[in-house]
């Protein structure tokens, strides 16, 4: 009898039975191999590969609770008429509907199934509870959570008309008093939310919205976190000491992972960086070439730009505010977004 | 308003949330080995295995099923460089002192000795069959579906799982023993 030396075909064979013999039942499995498999080291391959294979369910756990499709059909939800898809994110897909009962347009976000990792539906809770929270006119407001058939979790909110806030500024161009005015807004529906014990922690131009009003609406609270007194007092710990948000405008304490340094400051920081890019046109880092890596090594060496380095005619007092505000150190911006907003109301022409 | 473009068409906060999520598999994965508290640090290996992808050409990239494949292989070396080196850490000092103070306790961090002996039985594996090596090295660090994997590979869906199954057995039964070997080389 010759055997194959070669690692390569000798692998062949062993694979060979062991496909052929696990397809077997138990009992049969000795018997198949005394026949097809007389040799002995070659047997004993074939038999511990089995024995894997037996034991080997772990390996499979946690890739198959994941899946990237995006190509998922409408869902059902009872008592909802889903009109259209929105927009997919990480853990969800966000569907415009209309509530049967009311007539009243909708916005549903849908944790995807195949996305229902712990991580998915941890912070899909956490979108829930933090928007449970809150109710301002400045927030997108929460209508109702719950479970679909099959187990789809979603949860109704309001539906918000307008437009993303750069979309708004490029469609309106709007004085630096008006920018100031939205940002103020911003603040004071963060001030809101601060609260309640939530910190929202992924301002960005793609999560404020602006009305035909010409009101402001923070959207996706999906990365939001209950400040941690709270937390420890409900025994409710958000997902932290990573890194979550939106790359270009995480704080200096969210590009590095010291979670432990996250709260109001961090969304006095966001604000800022949003009212810094409404004004100047950029972002304040010098990044090289746009990259990823360059943009994250500038925040965290705190290579920035003032305001009025790229904009010479904007108020001295105003590029002092932001530089502060947008310190690497959280303790050295205004402490609160209302001390931010009381300190921005000096450049602000309208009265409020 | 300037708009921050990503490397192909993945965004980088799903980046992040996929090598973070594939942090906790793994997690789970190698926490068969001995519990010995030596565990890696998330956060660096996020940003590592982060600044790694963010560097390279983005036309490098066919997609997201692409680019996927590519963090895979990045985040598996960038594990088992920091695992090697905190093994050899270990082995140096009598008393290798940890920062996992820093971080939160549901941070996932991963078993050095758990992963080296994946790494191990992963490239034995390849040596002998390389394909089945790639779909476990697909599934394990890339979290791809079979699906995912297939079209990749450029197999049927029937092969793909094949070599899946083939490679589960054999990942489980070297795993043991390759995480009984590194306990064995630590102790000498």
């Amino acid at each position: 009898m010759s055997i194959a030396s070669a690692p390569a075909d000798r692998w062949s064979i062993v694979r060979g039975l062991f496909e052929a013999v696990s397809a077997l039942g138990s009992t049969q499995r000795s018997g198949f191999l005394d026949f097809a498999c007389p040799d002995v080291a070659i047997r004993t391959e074939v038999e511990s590969l089995l024995e894997g294979h037996e034991a080997s369910s772990d390996w499979d756990m946690p890739c198959d609770r994941r899946v990237e499709d995006a190509t998922e059909q409408l869902p059902e939800i009872s008592g909802f008429s889903i009109e259209r898809l929105l927009g997919t994110g990480g853990a969800g897909s966000v569907y415009s509907a209309q509530s049967a009962a009311s007539g009243r347009r909708v916005a549903i976000k849908v944790l995807r199934t195949a996305a229902a990792n712990s991580q998915a539906v941890q912070r899909f809770r956490q979108e829930c509870r933090a928007l449970a929270r809150l109710s301002h006119p400045g927030i997108v407001q929460l209508i109702e959570t719950g479970v679909a058939r099959g187990g789809v979790t979603y949860l109704v909110m309001e539906f918000v008309e307008g437009q993303s806030i750069d979309a708004w500024l490029q469609a309106n161009e709007p004085s630096v008093e008006r920018c100031i005015e939205v940002i103020r807004d911003v603040l004071a529906a963060l001030a809101h939310a601060h609260d309640a014990g939530v910190i929202h922690r992924d301002i960005k131009p793609h999560n404020v919205m602006v009305t035909p009003e010409g009101r402001v609406k923070l959207v996706d609270f999906g990365v939001a976190r209950l400040s941690s007194d709270e937390g420890r007092r409900t025994g409710f710990r958000t997902e932290t000491g990573h890194l979550v948000g939106t790359f270009a405008y995480m704080s200096p304490e969210q590009a590095d992972g010291r979670s432990e340094r996250i709260g109001v400051a961090s969304d006095v920081y966001q604000a800022a960086l949003l009212l810094f890019e409404m004004l100047a046109g950029r972002l304040p880092y010098e990044a090289d070439g746009r990259s990823a890596a360059g943009l994250l090594r500038a925040v965290l060496m705190d290579e920035r730009m003032r305001l009025d380095a790229i904009r010479p005619e904007m108020d001295a007092g105003l590029s002092d505010l932001l530089d502060r505000a947008l310190s690497i150190d959280p303790a050295r911006r205004p402490q609160s977004v209302r001390q931010f907003d009381a300190e921005l109301s000096a450049f602000c022409a309208v009265a409020r | 308003m300037s708009e921050f473009v990503p490397p192909a068409s993945v965004s980088l906060s799903q980046l992040f949330e996929s090598i973070y999520g594939r942090l906790k598999d793994l997690s789970t994965l190698c926490m068969r080995a001995q519990p010995s508290g030596h565990t890696l640090q998330p956060t660096a290996v996020v940003h590592e295995a982060f600044l790694k992808l963010a560097d390279r050409d983005p036309a490098e990239f066919q997609g997201q099923e692409h680019f996927m494949a590519t963090a895979a292989t990045v985040l598996r070396s960038v594990l088992v460089d920091h695992a090697r080196r905190r093994h050899t850490k270990k082995r140096g000092n009598a008393k290798w002192k940890g920062s996992t103070d820093e971080f939160e306790p549901t941070d996932p961090t991963v078993e050095v000795g758990g992963l080296l002996a994946l790494e191990d039985a992963l490239k034995a594996l390849a040596e002998i069959d390389q394909r089945s090596a790639r779909v476990a090295e697909l599934r394990i660090f890339g979290g791809l579906s079979m699906e995912h994997v297939a079209r990749l590979l450029d197999v049927s869906l029937s092969t793909a799982d094949r070599d899946w199954r083939v490679a589960k057995a054999w990942l489980e039964k070297e795993y043991e023993v390759n995480v009984r070997l590194l306990a064995r080389e630590e102790a000498a």
